[in-house]
């Protein structure tokens, strides 16, 4: 068996993370239900969640929480098409499109978190 | 009396149908599996409909009273579950790989799991009364 580079999909560095970011998600995760559906009365909307993204410190923990959310979800998806998928050209193009799609979509996230202000 | 040949053959016929029992542990390893893609694919959707917060009030809106429909806070409720059960989940595959939880991870997915099912009734209450305000009486 060949060795895996640690930094390589498949090695203990990607591992390791994984485990970092579910440890974080899992208290980042908490704050959102807590805040979003418990907190807050009633149905979500505007007013609502433009008042809590107005503040910096929000847009900071929503882009925080969106960058975890993203790599662990792709990572853990990396994972299954390592496992399951063999052809090694048809691997590497289903890593590219996964990235590609995670990218494009944390790009997305980031923007609408970032720019936003608050509109009546 | 079987040749060697033979009797490894079987006891190896026998290992290989030990590795696909199910057990416990297995069967939580692949709905860790399932869940998570079930979520990764939540978390794009999630995106892309949260981005309309973009659009100003009328649109965000108008956007979430279809998401907030009888129809979609059903859907929010196996939502919940998904999550409880892959973050649980996920707490005892962090035991598991500290080494602690190696000798425990039977016992654990079964308190775990009635933790998930007591959370899940304190998560659907919320869930719940919105579906109240939308069928007042």
């Amino acid at each position: 068996m060949a060795f895996v580079d640690a930094r390589r999909p498949g090695g203990i560095l990607l591992w390791f993370l994984q485990r970092l970011t579910a440890a974080g998600l899992l208290i980042l995760l908490l704050t959102h239900f807590y805040f979003l559906h418990y907190f807050q009365e009633g149905f979500v909307t505007y007013r609502k969640v433009a008042v809590r993204l107005a503040s910096p410190y929000w847009k900071i923990f929503d882009i925080l929480f969106l960058t975890l959310a993203i790599f662990h979800g792709f990572n853990g998806f990396q994972t299954v098409v390592l496992e399951y998928v063999h052809r090694e050209k048809l691997q590497r193009m289903l890593l590219i499109l996964l990235w590609t799609v995670a990218l494009v979509f944390f790009m997305i996230g980031v923007y609408s978190i970032a720019v936003f202000t608050i509109q009546s | 009396m079987i040749s060697a040949g033979r009797f490894f053959e079987e006891r190896l016929q026998q290992m290989s149908a030990q590795r696909y029992q199910w057990h416990v542990g297995s069967f939580a390893w692949v709905l860790h599996r399932i869940t998570g893609l079930l979520l990764s694919l939540y978390l794009v959707i999630h995106i892309w409909v949260v981005r309309t917060i973009g659009q100003g009030p009328e649109g965000f809106d108008r956007v979430m009273a279809t998401v907030q429909t009888p129809l979609f806070l059903f859907f929010e409720v196996g939502l919940l579950g998904t999550v409880l059960y892959h973050a649980l989940n996920g707490v005892r595959l962090l035991l598991i790989d500290t080494g602690w939880g190696v000798r425990h991870q039977k016992g654990l997915f079964f308190v775990l799991a009635g933790l998930a099912v007591v959370v899940l009734l304190i998560g659907v209450v919320p869930i719940l009364n919105l579906l109240g305000r939308q069928f007042p009486g």
